[in-house]
């Protein structure tokens, strides 16, 4: 009877939003720009920042191609392929 | 003459078991066929129930379609939603404050040069699209900023033109 209740307790709660890992941020920030990825989750995550407060993100989609996103300190994003 | 008796009596025996049999189908026929018909009724009858119950059912369905959804939601209560939403990582948030931006530039030139609003209209729609399709994880969100598409679009377009 509990089993019950709580499974119909789950079916009725209502939706809510689910964190989203780096992984898929990047890929889909990848996806956004308009550039294939072959998956909603990149592997061979790379960070690194200059002194001018830039962000640089490296990363491998799962169709091979690896990509870097540029994050400058202003809060633009752009990304360019490397392979 | 006793075995052409017999013979004569199997073959009344047999043809009155064959005229008996025939009259147990016959009777089986006359029976059968009348349920077979109170069936077909019933079904017709059934068919129509069925019919006029989902009539009954569709109508208020399409009275809700047809009833749009106020909005109520003014363009910085969705911003801040945007922003405090769990739906859409960082990286991509500062990927969409971008494109906004870059958009609003758009509308920027638009009232300097007074170009046509069908392209930048459709840039808007692209860009919405976008962040409806990002917000799948939230869909309070996502029906909100589709009800308040028209209502942003006017804010950004008319208001200040």
């Amino acid at each position: 009877m509990r089993v019950v209740f709580v499974i119909m307790a789950m079916l009725f709660l209502p939706v809510q939003a689910q964190a989203v890992t780096q992984a898929e941020d990047i890929a889909t920030t990848i996806m956004l720009r308009g550039h294939p990825c072959g998956g909603s989750v990149v592997s061979q995550i790379q960070e690194s920042s200059d002194a001018a407060g830039n962000r640089i993100i490296r990363a491998t989609c799962p169709n091979g191609h690896r990509y870097q996103v540029d994050v400058s300190s202003e809060g633009r994003v752009s990304v360019r392929r490397l392979n | 003459m006793i075995l052409a008796g017999m013979l004569l009596s199997f073959s009344a025996l047999t043809l009155g078991c064959v005229k008996k049999s025939e009259v147990l189908v016959s009777d089986k026929q006359v029976v059968e066929q009348k349920p077979v018909e109170v069936k077909e009724v019933k079904k017709v009858e059934i068919v129509e129930k069925q019919q006029s119950v989902t009539v009954m059912k569709m109508a208020p369905d399409s009275k809700q379609k047809v009833a749009p959804k106020p909005s109520g939601l003014g363009l910085e209560q969705l911003v801040e939603r945007l922003k405090k939403t769990e739906a859409i990582g960082f990286l991509t948030k500062l990927a969409i404050r971008s494109d906004v931006l870059d958009f609003k530039k758009a509308v920027e030139s638009y009232r300097k040069r007074g170009e046509n609003t069908e392209t930048l209209r459709s840039r808007f729609d692209g860009l919405v699209l976008k962040i409806l399709a990002l917000l799948e994880h939230d869909p309070d969100l996502s029906k909100d900023i589709h009800f308040a598409r028209e209502s942003i679009w006017k804010s950004l377009v008319e208001v200040k033109s």
